[in-house]
């Protein structure tokens, strides 16, 4: 008789438990890795993708108990897949921060515009040009967060020790920039023969064919332009751009001051030979430099290094370009009033003053001018490589991509194309170029 | 007629119910998604509009010269390879025929290795070895005099490196079915050969291949379906490149559906890869099949 007893008793708690459960709104989140240090983490251990989206969960179920957060980190690589595969069984997250983003999905209605939720403060402390990243149509869909990627085609990496070994003046460049005839100078002086077979196999740089972003900078440093100005054309095939083409060709092949095989190599095949001493400068910005306290955390690397930022090289009498963009989260339509205001409560929270400055564990830069005034208060060397990186995005950062409506996601392969054509020689960079305008215009015709 | 027919059914129900569970999972898992495939591929599918047009795709796709030489590059992949994991499988089982059983084990293991170990990881590593500035194979290329080359970099390379490393890390399961099927071949068949003075050659020609000949036809067509998708290589290795020298049907359909977001064009390429396939099974099985008594 007991035992009935607590067998029902058991049954009218656990069905209560489930209807107070069932009660709680719950948000899903998805987040590509970004491995912030939550407060209070331990400062001798890298923080893993899962610590940040766990620790921002947890803290605003704190906050609203009525509320069930569920968050899934996604890989980058998958992102775009999964994305898909959720759009099309129509069981996206609320809400995402990802590294895909589709004009399509704010011209279909899937996406929430963050217009109403923005307070006049927020608007004025945001940066336009984050603000701008996810206009369409005169309504903006993505809230932001972070301001500059990682810094590929913004700026580069300089290994100091290798410019003083060069005797050359790294402070020069940082401060006044370089030409591009000063770059295959000095260039010059940073490429050695180790190990004295004869062979040189330490260089100043290296480039890879589907690095696009480093490569990319050079073709707009000359003068390219990918589209015209609406947008109808692809035009990444004038002098200017193919001048810009071939001089990365001669650093590779003429003045041999970064390694051959570029056609073969990747981003992270670039960011491997700087890591290692192969080469003196790098791309990226504090983003990379965090990257190596965090392989050294890892074990990837063995040194600790402290490289400076300094902008691209310039045609003479031009400026440098710097690749230039922010992003943050977004939204997806919501049907629940209730709901969607919990959702923009949830990004607010995400987007706070302090949860804003997290973004400083990870060396970027937020979206926020106020709280980016405050970050790296206490280290001298971080504080000078941010205000650099913010010198250079703000003089000279523009878009590399085109506007949010341009499809450049269904023709960057063709370009890639292009590159590795021009890199193993089996087309010069006019032809390379020329093909890669065919095929986008092929593309743009279309979407139209 | 149809009452017999049912009666019957009724009356082997128990068969039934045994292959019910299987079933349901494969009308869930492979029929359903198949048929929702062929039913796609008749649509400009985007994610968010949906709208019939027939053939169109099929159209397309016949018309798109990076759907060819996607075409032409999985033929030439699949050809490069099939025959050279089926020879390296066949020369490995006789060679380790005459070994006792506890050698031909260890051998059998270590071939078999790269087979449970992940793709990926098998990527990673071989994009280390065709490094073309710190890579292993042109640290040799190097110390025997030779120039260094753009393994993965060069368009007229890229393929034949990447059946190159297929070939070296792929067969051990072929290796395995061989060697059983080997072993089941009755042993005075070999010693009768050599009894009436038979070469080595003779007896691998005459006797050992035509034995062999259902377990190689059944690696030779799971290894051409399984080569004909291939995937993970290209896209860890060379996302297609150079000069989409190596792109393949498999990673075009997954650029296609999951960076264009043209579902509907994915699936009739995949729907062409069936048939292309389906084609392929039939082939083989008309040619080589033969039933083998012992």
């Amino acid at each position: 008789m007991k035992t009935r007893k607590a067998v029902v008793l058991l049954l009218v708690l656990l069905f209560s438990v489930s209807l107070l459960m069932g009660a709680k709104m719950t948000i899903t989140w998805w987040i590509n890795p970004w491995r912030i240090a939550p407060p209070g983490f331990p400062s001798d251990q890298a923080p893993t993708s899962e610590d940040f989206p766990k620790w921002a969960s947890e803290e605003f179920m704190k906050l609203h108990p009525d509320v069930n957060v569920e968050y899934v980190v996604v890989g980058n690589q998958e992102y775009a897949q999964k994305m898909a595969a959720s759009i099309a069984t129509r069981t996206q997250p609320d809400l995402f921060k990802g590294p895909v983003w589709d004009s399509r999905w704010a011209k279909n209605g899937f996406l929430e515009p963050i217009d109403p939720y923005l307070t006049e403060e927020e608007l004025e402390d945001f940066y336009e040009k984050i603000l701008d990243e996810g206009l369409i149509d005169g309504k903006r869909y993505i809230w932001p967060w972070n301001f500059g990627t990682n810094g590929m085609g913004t700026s580069m990496l300089l290994y100091t020790p290798d410019f003083e070994k060069a005797g050359v003046d790294w402070q020069k460049i940082v401060d006044e920039g370089w030409t591009m005839e000063e770059f295959v100078d000095i260039a010059q002086k940073l490429t050695w023969d180790t190990d004295g077979d004869g062979e040189n196999d330490h260089f100043a740089i290296s480039f890879g064919a589907k690095d696009t972003h480093n490569i990319l900078n050079f073709l707009y440093a000359f003068g390219g332009q990918l589209t015209n100005a609406d947008e109808t054309q692809v035009t990444f095939n004038t002098p200017e751009a193919v001048a810009g083409l071939q001089y990365v060709l001669d650093l590779v092949n003429k003045y041999g001051v970064a390694p051959k095989g570029v056609e073969a190599l990747g981003v992270y095949d670039v960011i491997g030979n700087f890591h290692a001493h192969n080469t003196s400068i790098g791309f990226g910005g504090p983003y990379e430099i965090g990257r190596i306290t965090r392989y050294l955390k890892e074990g990837r690397i063995s040194e600790q290094f402290y490289p400076v930022i300094a902008p691209f090289p310039h045609v003479d009498g031009k400026d440098p370009v710097a690749y230039t963009s922010g992003s943050g989260f977004v939204i997806f339509k919501q049907q629940d009033q209730a709901k969607r205001d919990m959702v923009f409560e949830f990004v607010k929270f995400l987007t706070s003053f302090d949860n804003l400055a997290l973004l400083e564990t990870l060396n970027y830069l937020t979206a926020s001018k106020a709280v980016n005034a405050t970050l790296y208060q206490n280290d001298p060397y971080m504080n000078e490589q941010v205000a650099t990186f913010g010198r250079i995005m703000g003089e000279y950062g523009m878009p590399f991509f085109g506007s949010q409506e341009f499809p450049w996601s269904q023709m960057d392969k063709f370009f890639i194309s292009a590159l590795e054509a021009t890199f193993a020689g089996s087309k010069t960079p006019q032809q390379a170029l020329d093909g890669f305008v065919v095929e986008g215009n092929r593309v743009l015709k279309q979407m139209q | 007629m149809a009452v017999t027919v049912w009666k019957r059914m009724w009356k082997q129900r128990a068969g039934y119910y045994f292959v019910l569970p299987h079933f349901a999972f494969y009308l869930m898992f492979f029929l359903i998604p198949v048929g929702w495939g062929v039913y796609l591929s008749f649509f400009k599918y985007d994610v968010f509009t949906q709208r019939f047009i027939g053939f169109d795709n099929f159209v397309n796709l016949f018309t798109d010269w990076l759907f060819l030489k996607a075409l032409g590059n999985t033929f030439l992949y699949t050809f490069g390879v099939v025959p050279l994991w089926l020879g390296k499988a066949l020369l490995v089982t006789v060679l380790l025929y005459p070994f006792r059983n506890s050698i031909k084990t260890f051998y059998k293991a270590l071939f078999y290795l790269p087979h449970v170990t992940s793709s990926v990881i098998i990527s990673m590593i071989w994009l280390w070895v065709f490094n073309p500035t710190y890579g292993l194979l042109n640290y040799f290329m190097r110390s025997v005099g030779l120039e260094k080359i753009a393994w993965l970099g060069n368009k007229f390379f890229a393929m034949p490196s990447l059946i190159f490393m297929q070939f070296i890390m792929g067969g051990g399961s072929t290796i395995v079915l061989l060697s059983a099927a080997m072993a089941s071949i009755p042993e005075y068949y070999f010693e009768a050969a050599k009894l009436e003075g038979a070469s080595s050659w003779k007896v691998f020609t005459r006797i050992t291949v035509p034995l062999l000949k259902p377990t190689i036809l059944y690696a030779m067509i799971m290894g051409t379906i399984a080569n004909f998708q291939t995937f993970s290589n290209i896209y860890i290795m060379t996302q297609g490149g150079p000069e989409f020298s190596t792109i393949t049907i498999g990673y075009l359909v997954y650029t296609t559906a999951f960076r264009d977001y043209n579902l509907g064009l994915a699936s009739a390429m995949s729907m062409v890869m069936f048939g292309i396939l389906a084609v392929f099974g039939f082939i083989q099985f008309k040619w080589l099949g033969s039933n083998v008594e012992y």
